[in-house]
């Protein structure tokens, strides 16, 4: 009985730890938000010192694309706390420390000036991925996975240590330079092997599967990877044949995640999906000296990537509940729409920006391939348990889901806010690309791309396609129920 | 007040498209003629999930198993709102058209919505739809834009058109089941037969050259899909989509400018 009582103590003590979790990064959300947005609204940034470490050096930077990342990552990490189970935190007892440690270990990487700043912060986000994976993980895999974890960043430690990378900021007086081809593939290579890493964790540990507490993280961890590829634009762009290399290993980062996606179920088909979109980023960032569009582009992507990964509705993967114990989760049947839906302007973007820079072969291939990673989703969550939710808790989870998930749609329906507030921001960030000009955001319409000459070479008009579906929408509800009406049976005869 | 008026401007030539042509009355038109073709046959019927056969009626209100009744709604929309921004001759004109990526996206949602209440969804429709998709992607490769102002009849172009007819005989049995996938494959036809609609007679206006063109090309391809069917080719139909849809994205890389 003292047992039982001291369980529920040690589970509510958990929940208030993970409630608090979730509140502390909604709040440096917010915080960031009210912080820096009236100074990058203007188009400035700000250089921060290191207060207690390193006071008379600059090693932060507070820029338009660090401000969309930062906020980005902590409302996607807060809601993907604020959406656990009740009873998932008995045994996730240091879960609120580490997922804050985490989110501390990836907003400094968001502003890192300085590469150690960067490098370090990466670390940091790796330690609190570790800790809070660490109930699921035992003996030799715990230290292996810590190991893993901290190896994936061994070519950037190695290209820091050879001066090879600079301040992530844009050069003060002189011409921008090319980073070195070997930063482009080192770079390329640690995003790669560490969205790939978030796969090796599903399919390697099968109680991370149990809980989705360990479950969303490594998606969250995979998909905010190719960030380091963004920060880098930050100072200098790609030379041309950075541009190939990194393009080269974003594809073969999408072979690799449909490779991971087709032979796997369930969350491990997820997190070969989580992989691709994340190796579609790098694509993005890769082709962006090139065409300012691919880099909006991958900005969009990672960004709907992290929101979609917070709208999974993997706290249903339990084994052991009977049909009539669950319902239908709402999360499980919208995941694969909207993932397309969510990241598909950006897509959009990339394969214009392909074409901008005769990279042909990349803007026939983003759609298919998106279209596959959207099948998959569906499919791994359709015929899981992911689908359904314990009956208890459905009303509850499902209404957890909605923010992300209105999210995605609005972005979806009206792609021109996030193209005029976030997108433009963020790519003037970058000193490696221009400005965000051929891009033209029609209010009541959609986006277009026009050439130089003005001739009109993409159109999404994305609101206008919405209004199309609505009005078909309204009108085939009212067939159905004149349909219904018709074909009502007399009370004899029903079945 | 320039944007409300584009909004404005769009309404008024979405209602159109939406309800008259190809949306609306010639969409019906169509879809009765597409499940006479492929309906007839019970080559076509599929069982439901309690194990009856499901009748595959001509009829959209014909029973409480009725097609339209049946509809996965929001994924009918998405298809029947595709069909209504395609290119196709005579049509009114949009202020902003839809490029060829937006217009294959909002089949491709329409598909993944539907995706979600398929338990019998198979690997080959997927791998299919897959397929047509790329296949409708192709021709932009060697382009500057997502944009194909001038539908092209290049190699290409035709390898791009065959591949998606290829793909459009494996999914007939798909068409056949429901009306979401009926409107979409009218959709994709429309989308992948581009090149016809560039060599549209003179002597023949738009909606004619439309309608005479889906009069033959659904014909010929609920007979092909028979007898494919009949023969158990489906995996073999999802190689040739493949192969053809490849071999024009290789034709439209080299070929490139």
């Amino acid at each position: 009985m003292r047992d039982s009582e001291h369980g529920d103590k040690e589970a509510k003590a958990n929940s208030l730890s993970l409630l608090l979790a979730a509140l502390i990064n909604l709040g440096l959300a917010a915080l960031q938000l009210v912080l820096f947005l009236p100074l990058v609204g203007e188009g400035r940034s700000l250089d921060l010192p290191g207060w207690l470490v390193l006071p008379y050096r600059f090693i932060y930077r507070a820029d338009s694309l660090a401000l969309a990342f930062g906020a980005a990552w902590a409302f996607a990490l807060g809601l993907t706390v604020l959406g656990l189970r009740r009873d998932s935190a008995r045994d996730s007892r240091w879960a609120g420390i580490s997922l804050c440690l985490m989110s501390f270990g990836m907003l400094s990487v968001a502003y890192a000036r300085d590469p150690w700043a960067l490098y370090l912060g990466w670390e940091v986000a790796g330690l609190g991925l570790w800790w809070a994976l660490r109930p699921v993980c035992s003996g030799r895999r715990k230290y292996l996975s810590a190991l893993s974890l901290h190896i994936l960043g061994w070519p950037l430690l190695l290209v820091i240590l050879l001066g090879l990378v600079s301040p992530f900021a844009p050069p003060v007086t002189g011409s921008v330079q090319a980073w070195p081809v070997a930063v482009a593939v080192a770079f390329g290579v640690v995003v790669l092997a560490r969205s790939l890493w978030a796969s090796w964790a599903y399919i390697g540990w099968p109680r991370a599967n149990a809980n989705f507490v360990y479950a969303r993280l490594p998606g969250l961890y995979a998909v905010a990877a190719p960030y380091l590829v963004a920060k880098a634009l930050v100072a200098a762009p790609w030379d041309a044949v950075g541009v190939w290399v990194l393009a080269l290993l974003g594809t073969i980062g999408v072979l690799g995640g449909i490779a991971v996606a087709l032979n796997t179920e369930g969350v491990g088909s997820v997190a070969g999906v989580v992989a691709t979109m994340a190796a579609i980023s790098v694509i993005g960032f890769g082709l962006a000296p090139g065409s300012l569009l691919a880099a909006a582009g991958a900005i969009w992507v990672m960004l709907a990537g992290l929101v979609w990964v917070a709208a999974l509705p993997v706290d249903a993967w339990r084994t052991n509940l009977r049909p009539a114990e669950t319902e239908a989760s709402f999360g499980g049947y919208v995941a694969g729409p909207i993932l397309l839906l969510g990241a598909l302007a950006g897509v959009w973007l990339i394969s214009q920006g392909a074409l901008n820079v005769k990279y042909g072969l990349i803007a026939a291939i983003l759609l298919p391939v998106f279209a596959l990673l959207a099948l998959i989703g569906q499919k791994a969550l359709f015929n899981s348990k992911l689908k359904t939710v314990p009956s208890s808790e459905a009303k509850d989870q499902n209404s957890k889901l909605l923010l992300p998930i209105a999210f995605l749609t609005f972005a979806a329906i009206f792609p021109q806010s996030v193209a005029d507030w976030v997108l433009r921001p963020s790519v003037q960030a970058m000193a490696g690309v221009s400005a965000l000009q051929g891009l033209e955001s029609q209010l009541g319409v959609g986006l277009l791309v026009r050439s130089q000459q003005e001739t009109v070479l993409a159109a999404l008009p994305a609101t206008g396609m919405a209004l199309a579906v609505f009005l078909a929408f309204v009108a085939l509800y009212w067939l159905k129920r004149l349909a219904l009406l018709l074909l009502r049976e007399p009370p004899g005869k029903a079945r | 007040m320039a944007e409300l008026s584009a909004f404005s401007d769009w309404t008024l030539a979405l209602l159109s498209r939406l309800f008259i042509y190809p949306g609306g009355l010639w969409m019906l038109i169509a879809l009765l003629w597409l499940r006479l073709a492929v309906g007839m046959s019970t080559e076509y019927r599929v069982p439901s999930t309690e194990g009856r056969v499901l009748p595959t009626t001509n009829s959209v209100l014909g029973t409480r198993y009725s097609v339209l009744v049946r509809a996965n709604l929001p994924a009918l929309a998405a298809g029947w709102a595709a069909l209504a921004l395609l290119p196709l001759p005579g049509v009114a004109l949009l202020p902003v058209p839809c490029d060829r990526f937006s217009l294959a996206a909002l089949i491709v949602v329409s598909l993944a919505l539907d995706s979600r209440d398929r338990e019998e969804w198979g690997w080959t429709e997927t791998s299919l739809s897959v397929a047509i998709t790329l296949a409708a992607m192709t021709p932009v490769a060697g382009g500057k834009g997502l944009f194909i102002r001038e539908p092209g009849i290049g190699l290409a172009d035709w390898l791009s058109a065959s591949a998606v007819v290829a793909g459009l005989v494996g999914l007939l049995p798909g068409a056949a089941r429901d009306l979401s996938g009926a409107v979409r494959w009218l959709a994709w036809l429309g989308l992948g037969i581009a090149p016809l609609w560039g060599i549209q007679p003179a002597v023949l206006l738009g909606v004619y050259w439309v309608s005479l063109v889906y009069l033959v090309a659904v014909a010929i391809l609920a007979g092909l899909g028979l007898a494919a069917r009949r023969r158990g080719g489906t995996g073999t139909i999802s190689l040739i989509a493949w192969s053809l849809a490849l071999a024009s994205l290789v034709a439209a890389l080299l070929l490139a400018g």
